[in-house]
């Protein structure tokens, strides 16, 4: 599938970002002419990758979050990467009320959050290396659409 | 995010306006924990007629409160849930220990304030 545009944004592991990223990540895919849904359903899957890389990839500790977008005609890729210190059970960290923070208040949502909202979530990390996760969500279904 | 409150007897309302994420969490939670340092405060009331904005933060900072609350044998309400939030709210299985009220008038009546 031909890739129509991309763009990439990297930033400090400041809680004061995470409004930032999602609503860059909106604005950039806005161009596929998403519904307001749509955009709330981007913005919200952002803030939990997001807020997971800044809350459990760097701790307290600064780093880089690095977020990638693609879209491709009626499709839109979104990576939300840390180098932080990685998941070293991806498909427990996936379960619906599994945190490692609790006395932060964490729910353990993040990761369905996402996939409630996003047609795939994939997470491919190492310990001590850090995390991707990489969204995919399908925008307007009509092939009119495409390519524009 | 802006927090505002009001009692109306045993019952706090508070009304959210803004962005609840993890960055503005800690504020909301701040204010009502402050608030609820009345023992008088039994139940609570969150108005999200105005949150444009709600991850799973928001999530936590619920049930961090329902448990509070429930300590004191209260009940923790929401109204003007929008659809958006709604979703997450059903993802999460929050509406097993938060009820989801029409209106304030409903959420008062039900925690006995008439
Ligand atoms: N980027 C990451 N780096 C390291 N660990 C992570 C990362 N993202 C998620 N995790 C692990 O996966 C768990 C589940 O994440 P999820 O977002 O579902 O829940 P949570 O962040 O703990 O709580 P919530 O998102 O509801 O506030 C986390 O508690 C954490 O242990
Ligand atoms: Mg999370």
């Amino acid at each position: 599938m031909e890739k129509l545009n991309e763009m990439h944004i990297k930033f400090l592991s400041k809680s004061s970002n995470e409004s930032f990223a999602r609503v860059t990540a909106a604005a950039f895919a806005s161009q596929m002419d998403p519904t307001l849904e749509e955009i709330t359903d981007i913005k919200t899957a952002v803030s939990e990758a997001v807020t997971n890389a800044i809350i459990h990839g760097y701790e307290d500790k600064m780093g880089y979050v690095e977020i990638g977008a693609y879209i491709y005609p009626g499709k839109l890729v979104m990576e939300i990467i840390d180098r932080g210190k990685g998941i070293a059970d991806i498909e427990k960290a996936r379960q619906p009320l599994y945190t490692s923070k609790p006395e932060l208040e964490r729910s353990g949502m993040g990761f369905t959050v996402m996939e409630t909202f996003m047609d795939k979530v994939e997470v491919t990390s190492g310990v001590n290396q850090g995390t991707r996760v990489k969204m995919i969500k399908y925008i307007g279904s009509s092939t009119e659409k495409m390519g524009r | 995010m802006q927090v505002s409150s009001r009692k109306r007897q045993d019952v706090l309302v508070v009304s959210l306006k803004g962005e609840l994420d993890h960055h503005t969490a800690d504020r909301v939670r701040r204010y009502i924990d402050h608030r609820l340092e009345n023992p008088t405060i039994k139940n609570i009331v969150m108005d999200i007629k105005n949150l444009t904005f709600m991850d799973s933060s928001g999530i936590g900072v619920l049930i961090g409160r329902y448990k509070i609350i429930s300590k004191r044998g209260g009940k923790l309400g929401i109204i003007n849930v929008n659809s958006h939030i709604d979703r997450i709210f059903q993802v999460s299985g929050i509406y097993r220990i938060i009820k989801n009220y029409d209106d304030l008038q409903q959420a008062l009546n039900d925690m006995g304030v008439y």
